[in-house]
């Protein structure tokens, strides 16, 4: 090479620079751009490309997704559980955050017994949507189910007071009542009696309403308010008979013999009711304490309570013997009941209250330990039982 | 005369980050886009094959019947995509400067659609990695780029159809540090990043953002759970032994067939698959939504259990036949049905309380991933990754390093190198960081050696070793060297009348050999522990001789002058 020639191709040098070497240069840079332009090029259409079968790909998957769906609630219908679970799990494992597709494996895991599962996927659903009524009842009756009574109320009443929609208001009540009546079978009658407080708050002004509210207040150990309840039914529908007979039942459930009469004879009879009546006319009747009843009666009414009693009494000594059981305290009350026949004798009139008082409360001690250990007891006997217990509640 | 000024030559010089940089960023959108293909292709392929509900004919036939198709592609047209696709990335990265050629990725994402798609038990990552490693290479090679950044953009490519595969972009660059690289260190931590987050970028605007796996929230719920993990650990790494023997296993069995068989064996797979898929059908393909199932506490203990003896063996048959699919997904399903099945005994018997079997799925899957793919740091950052859950850190740690532990000390080459061993590939496993003292094997060897034919007789070599006095010589010829024979075993075959035997019944399976790459201590320990000639042969071919190594030819080297290494050696078998 000449000292004109570049060193770098072997072309001419110009002012000390080679046209040819940059020009060659340039077409390496300018075929880099080029490549780098293309490449972008083709990671643009392959970026659209992609998306859209992506998108369609997406679509197919739903389509699966709703034929699994289908499939499931048909198996479901036709019984078969285990079948159902696994269209289920399918149609969950391409729509995983459908509400309907989760509830409907759900209800279909619940179908299966297996409750565990079930419980997940509704805690899956309630990492979402912690208010949704629809869920929490759900995992509520699921926590019911398996007999988990703290888990089952904190789910009860994250479901009443979560989001419901305006026309919840009903579907809101009817849960409410769920819980009072899963709170009865639970036997937590306190807990049921605060939330039937809620629910007549909330009652509205019809008949049935206050009829089951008053049913679930009877259910509750609270009869005075659910003769309220049945007043107000009656009130709203005087010819009810549901509501007829259960005012009867509320106010012999008070202490209201007189009403329960009222009430029970009006209703429609049946054996129970028609006994109920009988033992309130029995308790009217019988009751020796009664305000407004002159002395003759009281000591006629004591007379024949306690001959009832003393044969109530000796029948159930003598199926004692019979069979052997000890019967000390029926003896004990044997020997009271002999004293007091004596004293009342003795006593005459002087003081009628007092020695009736001590009679009636007599009377309630032998029906009362006579029922627990002896055979079924008379409509009286009930009725005596009665009429001694309000004596002593009065007392007390 | 003053030399001429380049400007744009040193502009060019100037920009070759910035191009790398820009490539690397296209590299990642293009790898993710890859990944996002491959799945959407799995997919569409399973649904074309199977429908909704497959009836027992279909899964029966349908993989056999395409893997007779995927069999003629991978025996005449695709050769190199068999398998994972993991191990021939790592050969291309190490023994081939990052030279992919343009048939590997189109013949994985075309083998791979056809073969997960059609059932067979194999993971949809490994295949990914080998597609985005691929395109990495041809593009780096379509625009001329220096060898070695071709060679650094390969990881690069790996790391971003990982991250779009799996979603989990840390776990993906980690992952091609550690196995691709096999160095934690690498000086491409920055590009693999870039390429690993642009990917992933892309497959999430594509695919939305959700998670691979839907977890629940996990809680240690009392601290002697972590003995329960440990024992997960412990059966997480035995499992991993299995695995990875019966794989191998079988995979000998297959490769010991005559090679005429070798394009009917994908549909020996087949057949064998379809028989399982009539007994397990969920065992199918890739398997994530039953992955979920247990991650989600929808699956019961006989399922789970059930599931995990299937999975492996499908798996083991799957890829021991020779199709395209890798293993990384079934690892995460075995761990997945492992977990489970072992937190539902817990849960059920132990005398604490604990987490739901859900969290032992989770930890199964790191397990095994530790176990078989012998990444624990990936494996804990993928399941970080998955859960986004701090608390579950320490429960997968000591199930992990137990697992590896049990792995390492059972099965000590991991799964991808002992599978390229199979090939006769061997690779180095660390690069080294210290600075070449001494000498290596290639330049002690003598590239001349002499052979033994490999249809010599006992005969004829006995009466070579008495007239040429060798106490060891090679069989076979350079390309296809057989192994090596003794003149000691030679005469005492010929004593017990074998002298018409052909000499290779006389070869060893497994011949003591080094690599031209090897240090002068390796050299040394393995010459100490051959009959006096040690071969050098190829990394990329264990059959092809490079040279031999004897004291004499070490002696020659030494007095010729000073060591010539060029400061790449490697300290690996």
């Amino acid at each position: 090479l000449t000292a004109t020639s570049c060193p770098g191709c072997g072309g001419t040098l110009v002012d000390g620079s080679c046209p040819a070497c940059e020009g060659s240069q340039w077409r390496l840079v300018h075929r880099e751009f080029m490549l780098l332009a293309l490449l972008v090029g083709i990671a643009a259409v392959s970026f659209s490309f992609t998306r859209a079968a992506a998108a369609s790909n997406r679509r197919m998957h739903m389509r699966d997704a709703a034929a699994a769906y289908q499939t499931g609630r048909q198996e479901l219908r036709q019984g078969d559980a285990a079948g159902a679970v696994t269209a289920l799990r399918r149609a969950i494992a391409t729509e995983r955050d459908n509400r309907q597709y989760q509830l409907a494996l759900a209800n279909a895991l619940a179908a299966n017994h297996q409750d565990d599962a079930e419980r997940q996927v509704l805690l899956s659903l309630r990492e979402q949507s912690p208010e949704d009524p629809e869920i929490n009842v759900r995992l509520a009756r699921s926590e019911a189910r398996t007999g988990s009574l703290a888990m089952a109320l904190r789910y009860y009443q994250n479901a009443l007071y979560g989001f419901w929609p305006e026309t919840g208001a009903a579907a809101r009540r009817e849960l409410r009542i769920e819980l009072i009546n899963y709170l009865l079978t639970e036997g937590q009658q306190g807990r049921a009696l605060s939330e039937l407080l809620l629910l007549a708050a909330d009652l509205p002004d019809t008949a049935p309403a206050h009829v089951q509210a008053a049913r679930l207040f009877m259910g509750a150990g609270d009869p005075r308010r659910a003769l309220t309840h049945f007043k107000a039914a009656l009130r709203l529908a005087p010819g009810d008979t549901a509501a007829q007979s259960g005012a009867g039942e509320a106010s012999f459930q008070a202490g209201d013999y007189a009403h329960a009469v009222v009430y029970l004879r009006d209703a429609n009879q049946s054996t129970s009711l028609s006994e109920l009546r009988t033992v309130a006319q029995l308790v009217i009747e019988s009751d020796p304490l009664t305000r407004r009843l002159s002395t003759d009666e009281r000591t006629r009414r004591l007379n024949v309570d306690l001959k009832r009693a003393q044969q109530r009494l000796d029948a159930c000594l003598q199926f004692q013997t019979a069979a052997g059981l000890p019967a000390g305290e029926l003896n004990g009350l044997r020997a009271e009941l002999q004293t007091f026949t004596r004293r009342a004798a003795t006593s005459g009139v002087r003081e009628p209250l007092e020695l009736i008082e001590s009679g009636v409360e007599l009377i309630y001690r032998i029906e009362n330990v006579t029922s627990q250990s002896c055979a079924a007891a008379t409509l009286l006997d009930r009725a005596l039982l009665l009429i001694g217990k309000q004596y002593a509640s009065g007392q007390q | 005369v003053t030399a001429p000024r380049l400007p744009v030559a040193q502009q060019i010089r100037l920009r070759e980050e910035q191009l790398f940089l820009t490539l690397t960023i296209i590299i990642g959108v293009l790898a993710g886009l890859s990944a996002v293909l491959f799945a959407i292709g799995i997919d569409r392929v399973t649904h074309l094959f199977f429908g909704n509900a497959p009836s027992h004919l279909r899964l029966f036939i349908v993989p056999a019947v395409v893997s007779v198709i995927t069999g003629i592609l991978l025996a005449k047209v695709f050769p190199n995509v068999r398998g994972s696709g993991i191990p021939q990335t790592e050969t291309a990265f190490h023994l081939h400067g990052g030279r992919i050629p343009w048939q590997v990725p189109v013949g994985k994402f075309l083998t791979g659609v056809l073969c997960i798609g059609s059932g067979h038990s194999m993971g949809r990552e490994g295949p990914s990695v080998q597609i985005g490693a691929g395109l990495a290479s041809v593009i780096g090679r379509w625009l001329r780029l220096p060898p070695a950044r071709v060679k650094e953009l390969v990881p690069v490519g790996a790391a971003a159809a990982l991250s779009a595969a799996f979603n989990t972009p840390v776990a993906a660059v980690l992952f091609a540090l550690e196995e691709i690289i096999g160095d934690l260190n690498a000086t491409l931590l920055g590009s693999t990043v870039v390429a690993s987050v642009t990917s992933v970028i892309v497959a999430r605007s594509i695919l939305g953002n959700e998670p691979l796996f839907h977890v629940p929230a996990y809680h240690l719920e009392h601290p002697a759970e972590l003995t329960a993990y440990a024992v997960l650990g412990v059966a997480g790494g035995i499992i991993s032994v299995i695995f990875c023997k019966g794989l191998l296993g079988l995979r000998v069995l297959f490769l010991r067939l005559p090679s005429s068989t070798r394009m009917f064996q994908p549909a020996m797979g087949g057949v064998a698959i379809g028989a399982l898929l009539l007994v397990a059908p969920q065992v199918m393909g890739v398997g994530y939504e039953y992955v979920n199932q247990a991650l989600n506490g929808g699956l019961v203990f006989k399922t789970l259990l059930f599931l995990c003896l299937f999975k492996l063996a499908a798996t083991i048959i799957s890829y021991s036949s020779g199709n395209a699919g890798g293993i990384f997904a079934p690892t995460l399903y075995i761990g997945a049905m492992a977990g489970g099945a072992l937190g539902t005994l817990v849960h059920r018997y132990a005398p604490f309380p604990t987490a739901d079997p859900a969290a032992y799925a989770l930890v199964g899957m790191g397990a095994l991933f530790a176990g078989i793919i012998r990444a624990p740091m990936t494996s804990v950052f993928m399941i970080f990754e998955i859960t986004q859950d701090y608390q579950i850190l320490v429960p997968l740690m000591v199930a992990n390093m137990l697992s590896f532990a049990i792995s390492k000390r059972y099965q000590p080459l991991p799964i991808y190198h002992a599978l390229l061993q199979q090939d006769g590939i061997h690779l180095p496993s660390a690069v080294p960081h210290e600075p070449v003292t001494g000498w290596t094997a290639g330049d002690v060897m003598n590239a001349n050696a002499t052979f033994l034919p490999a249809d010599a007789s006992i005969a004829s070599a006995w009466e070579s070793a008495r007239t040429d006095g060798w106490r060891a010589r090679l069989v076979g010829d350079r390309n296809q060297m057989v192994g090596l024979v003794t003149a000691l075993a030679v005469r005492e075959a010929v004593e017990e009348g074998r002298a018409e035997e052909p000499v290779t019944t006389l070869v060893a399976d497994e011949a003591v050999h080094v690599h031209s790459d090897h240090s002068q201590e390796i050299v040394l320990q393995r010459l100490a522990q051959s009959n006096g000639v040690l071969p050098v042969v190829s990394r990329d071919a264990a059959t092809r001789l490079e040279g031999v190594i004897t004291m004499d030819t070490i002696i020659a080297a030494m007095e010729r002058g000073p060591a010539r290494s060029n400061g790449s050696h490697s300290n690996t078998p």
